[in-house]
């Protein structure tokens, strides 16, 4: 494996780790989320230049829409529950609990 | 010679004769009175009819077997229906559908009240008809259904009283000491057919194994259950709570008879192998020396009777533990006819006598029931083996015998002393219940005028007189008889027998001039049936009961049944319910399983 | 919620599920997963309060992160095979990883912690659709890989869930998450046939699709969503609580119902490849799921709770509400066992 897949999967691995683990803002998981969707459409890119699959070059560009859904759902999201709480700190969700 | 041909004929008729009556129950309802007068019919046709090939045989000497209804084939194991007869079971057949005849008539005056006299009928008829299957039968399959079919027909007829606890326990007894038999029987048909692969009597004494003497151990085992033999003893007294009539039957010609049966059944196999013989030996003889003891001193005359019995069954044991099948056959016809004519007086005074059972509150009934005490003395005579009797015939040359082979000493003089009794507890019954004052209830009345009272009984006093004569005369013996002896040889059976007449008749007259003080330890012994129904039925199961039920109630119910799997499981659920629904609702500590569970997940990946 | 924004989003929701069922390409199939999701979370806050808010947002979370890894398994692939099918994943990481994330999209054992919180904190409408529709497309997804799978992830999940799903509802007493529950222990019995037999796991969802819809709609139908409010239904309609109990009974997977067939011909299946072990465990932790039926059962149809005099009068009210599709629906999902040979012969 080239080093720099090795590299953009690194940042993908550490930015789903961060989804997995950050604990405070919620913003700062939404950044992750961010972050997992950039090294992917990277990862992408290269390798649909790297080893010519011209039908594929086009997967980037999607991934890029959807990242901009999910980014503004996400935000929609973070806006209802700074309405809600005045904070966006994932431990205030615990209304649900048994 | 074509007459000969006969003999499965009309053998198979008489046997399908006495099938009818049952199969008119399935036709019609049986609560008319009719039933027991087609039975009793049946069974005295069946006798008639039976009578020509016996006496076909007799005069022509060729057995006969019936093979042809081939029922079922396991691997290669052949199951067929068939019959074998033979001397054995052409002597045997008419003289047990005779007892019957006369047993079956007896009920129609001794169970005339009963409600359910049809199904007494019934039940005695199968009781019958399954030991005809078992003397008939030519292979072990067949002979264990009859084997079985006494055995449960029994249970019912003992517990036929079923009202009264001791009738229960006594039926029950029966049922279990039989089991432990039937242990011994199933186990030598499974030695059958592992070795032989054969069920059928005549492949098994044509083969004549060696190392029979597993097999026949198992088979000693289930005629020592059938017949009552010493260990398995208790349940044969204890019968006694069953009617008269069926204890007449059960005694004479069926259920006990079955064992001694099966083991003459088997004496090609016994006489090559001397273990068992001496093992038969020495069984008979205990048993006769013991049950005669206990018959000594009982003061129920029922039970005298059946603790005879069981003596005589060890005497025929000890018959055939000296390689004598024949004259234990012998006996056994003979011992039929007196046994069953001694039950039938019995009965006769314990229903004139408002079921009074103890000798001691009879006397004097000599007078008032001339026929009955006819009957109990001759029977009694025959029993002892008085010359010309009955008894005489079978009796004399088994002792005859014994005295002259080489057996064990001590088995002999045990079995002499035996016999000796023999004379002494019969002489009580005729002292005690026929001579002397009357000491029974003064207003009871007494009458005998019954034809059907009367003539079973006079049926077989003339069987208990002739029948000997008739059977020892036209048997060909089987092993050579002794023909000469010294004198004192000759005279010993009748000499132990007077010596027992002598000291009974002794005894009993002492009893008016001596005060009994108080009964000495061995007396209470031979009362008690020499605590062995104690024994065997209170102290022995008392603590394993106990200890098993402690182990049932604390092990099984409480630690297992309670605790260990409903408590615990409970226990366990709820705190694994507790466990997996408790979660906070925090994002950030489900997403860590999730990251936990991704990194096991790619690690077994990679 | 304006209709026509309505009608758009549900548009969508069936449009993405649609598209992933029937794409053979992965791009596609994330595009209409990605679809689905995205318009779910409107659906999801129908009624905005803060705890459908935070459902959407837990919903939101663990979908896109699941998402996510499901591209990035795809992009291994694509790196390692060079290729887009569906049904050739042949990269053990990559497939690992893409069955991960569908696990995490259906809520399978260790990744069903998002499923009882959701479930709770939307409505039934949304909820019934989060435990029927959602499921579809991971399990076609899934259906379609099968071969590629790792067998012993499949068993260690679906048998995790059976237990988890078990285990869970014994403890509570809202009908919605005990609803989720069933619906975790039912997607471990999809798992675990799937390796085996992939056409009993459609089968297992289609029956178990048609039951839970049932259930959704006899609870919507009076509003029940707890215990508590169950015992009062028999004031309301008497005639449903037995429904209720037949269907639960059918959830639960009793003989007669048609939800044993699936659990029938499951076990047949083990058994048939000499599995032993596994069926049995799974029958019997299947008992827990039974035990807490029972006791909505019991709760529902076999007591009659005190009540006031002015509530017994409802059931005599005539009822305005659609129930179209009820009858049909409980028929099914309760009279459906006798077309087993017809089922059993399409396989």
């Amino acid at each position: 494996m080239p080093y720099i897949y090795m590299n953009i999967t690194l940042a993908f691995v550490i930015s789903l780790i961060g989804t997995l683990m950050y604990r405070s803002h919620l913003m700062s998981s939404l950044l992750c989320l961010e972050g997992m969707m950039l090294s992917l459409f990277t990862l992408n890119a290269l390798l649909s230049l790297n080893m010519n699959f011209t039908l594929s070059t086009t997967v980037p560009l999607i991934l890029l829409v959807f990242a901009a859904c999910e980014a503004a759902v996400g935000l929609a999201l973070l806006v209802m529950i700074s309405n809600t709480y005045g904070l966006d700190y994932v431990q205030n969700l615990n209304l649900l609990q048994c | 010679m074509k007459v000969i041909n006969l003999i499965p004929t009309l053998m198979l008729t008489s046997l399908i004769i006495l099938t009818l009556p049952i199969i008119t129950t399935l036709l019609q309802n049986n609560k008319t009175n009719c039933f027991l007068y087609i039975t009793k019919t049946a069974v005295t046709y069946a006798f008639a009819i039976s009578l020509i090939p016996t006496l076909l045989f007799i005069q022509s000497n060729q057995e006969a077997y019936i093979s042809n209804w081939h029922w079922m084939t396991i691997h290669t194991l052949k199951l067929s229906m068939s019959f074998k007869l033979d001397f054995f079971s052409l002597t045997f057949m008419p003289i047990a559908l005779f007892i019957t005849w006369s047993i079956m008539e007896f009920s129609l005056w001794y169970m005339h009240s009963d409600p359910h006299i049809n199904r007494f009928f019934k039940y005695l008829l199968l009781f019958l008809i399954t030991m005809l299957i078992l003397v008939s039968a030519n292979n072990l399959l067949q002979l264990f259904m009859g084997w079985e079919g006494v055995g449960i027909m029994s249970f019912l007829l003992i517990s036929w009283w079923h009202g009264r606890t001791d009738a229960n326990t006594a039926a029950l007894q029966a049922m279990l000491y039989n089991r432990i038999g039937d242990m011994g029987f199933i186990m030598m048909m499974a030695w059958f057919t592992i070795h032989l692969n054969s069920w059928e009597f005549q492949q098994i004494f044509l083969t004549n194994p060696k190392n029979t003497t597993l097999p026949l151990l198992g088979l000693l085992l289930a005629s020592a259950g059938k017949s009552a033999q010493f260990g398995l003893h208790p349940w044969l007294p204890s019968a006694m709570e069953g009617p008269t009539p069926v204890s007449a039957l059960l005694h004479s010609s069926t259920m006990v008879m079955a064992g001694v049966f099966t083991l003459i059944r088997f004496y090609p196999l016994m006489e090559n192998n001397l273990t068992i013989q001496t093992s038969t030996l020495c069984l008979g003889a205990i048993t006769t020396l013991f049950t005669a003891i206990c018959a000594l001193t009982q003061n129920d005359i029922k039970k005298i009777i059946a603790l005879s019995t069981s003596s005589q069954l060890g005497l025929m044991m000890v018959t055939i533990g000296i390689n004598q099948p024949q004259l234990a056959f012998i006996h056994m016809c003979t011992h039929a006819f007196f046994k069953a004519m001694l039950f039938l007086s019995s009965g006769s005074i314990i229903h004139n006598l408002n079921n009074e059972q103890d000798i001691r509150k009879m006397g004097g009934l000599y007078k008032t029931m001339p026929i009955t005490s006819t009957a109990i003395i001759i029977g009694s005579l025959a029993l002892t083996g008085m010359p010309f009797l009955t008894g005489f015939y079978s009796k004399d040359p088994i002792i005859e015998t014994a005295n002259m082979s080489y057996i064990n000493t001590w088995a002999l003089l045990i079995t002499l002393i035996a016999v000796s009794m023999t004379a002494s507890y019969s002489t009580r019954i005729i002292f005690f219940a026929l001579l002397g004052q009357p000491r029974y209830p003064p207003l009871t009345q007494v009458n005998e005028n019954n034809p059907y009272l009367v003539n079973p009984i006079k049926r077989l006093i003339l069987g208990s007189i002739f029948m000997g004569f008739l059977i020892s005369m036209n048997t060909i013996p089987h092993t050579t008889p002794q023909m000469t002896m010294p004198p004192h040889l000759k005279f010993m059976a009748l000499a132990v027998t007077l010596l027992g007449f002598t000291v009974a008749t002794e005894l009993n007259n002492m009893t008016h001039n001596l005060m009994f003080k108080q009964p000495s330890r061995m007396h209470t012994f031979s009362t008690m049936l020499g605590y062995y129904p104690t024994t065997t039925h209170r102290v022995l199961p008392y603590p394993s009961l106990t200890m098993s039920q402690n182990l049932a109630t604390t092990i099984m119910d409480s630690i297992w049944l309670e605790k260990m799997i409903p408590k615990n499981l409970t226990t366990m659920q709820k705190t694994a319910a507790s466990l997996v629904s408790n979660q906070k609702g925090l994002m950030k500590l489900y997403f860590l399983s999730f990251l936990l569970s991704i990194t096991l997940g790619l690690l077994i990946a990679l | 919620m304006n209709p026509l924004a309505l009608s758009l989003i549900l548009t969508t929701l069936l449009a993405g599920t649609l598209i992933t069922m029937m794409s053979s390409h992965w791009l596609t199939a994330w595009m209409g997963l990605e679809m689905n999701m995205l318009t779910m979370i409107p659906i999801l806050m129908k009624t905005t309060n803060p705890r459908s808010t935070e459902a959407a947002t837990k919903y939101f979370m663990t979908q896109a992160m699941a998402s996510m890894m499901l591209m990035m398994a795809l992009t291994i692939n694509l790196m390692y095979s060079g290729q887009w099918s569906i049904t050739k994943m042949t990269n053990p990481v990559a497939s690992n990883m893409a069955l991960m994330a569908l696990m995490t999209k259906l809520g399978s054992a260790p990744f069903h912690f998002w499923v009882p919180e959701v479930t709770q904190g939307v409505e039934l409408t949304p909820g019934m659709i989060l435990l029927t529709w959602q499921k579809l497309a991971p399990l076609s997804l899934l259906y379609q890989m099968a071969t590629y799978t790792n067998t012993n992830l499949i068993y260690l999940s679906g048998l995790l869930s059976i237990l988890i799903g078990g285990w869970g509802g014994l403890n509570q007493t809202q009908l919605r998450k005990i609803l989720a529950y069933s619906s975790i222990s039912h997607m471990g019995w999809m798992l675990i046939i799937l390796p085996f037999n992939p056409t009993l796991t459609l089968l297992n969802l289609t029956i178990y699709i048609m039951l839970t819809l049932s259930i959704f709609m006899i609870l919507t139908n009076t509003f029940t969503t707890s215990m508590s409010s169950l015992t009062l239904m028999w004031n309301k309609t008497p005639a449903m609580t037995i429904m209720l109990m037949t269907t639960l009974l059918s959830l639960g997977g009793l003989p007669p119902l048609s939800g044993f067939m699936p659990k029938w011909l499951m076990i047949h299946e083990l058994t048939k490849n000499n599995s032993i072990i596994m069926p049995l465990t799974m029958a019997i932790m299947a008992l827990l799921n039974m035990y807490f039926y029972m006791r909505l059962i019991y709760y529902s149809s076999l007591t009659i709770l005190p009540s006031t005099n002015n509530m017994k009068m409802t059931w005599r009210f005539t009822n305005t509400k659609h129930t179209m599709t009820l009858p049909t629906l409980i028929t099914l999902s309760n009279m459906l066992l006798p077309l087993t040979p017809m089922i059993s012969m399409l396989e």
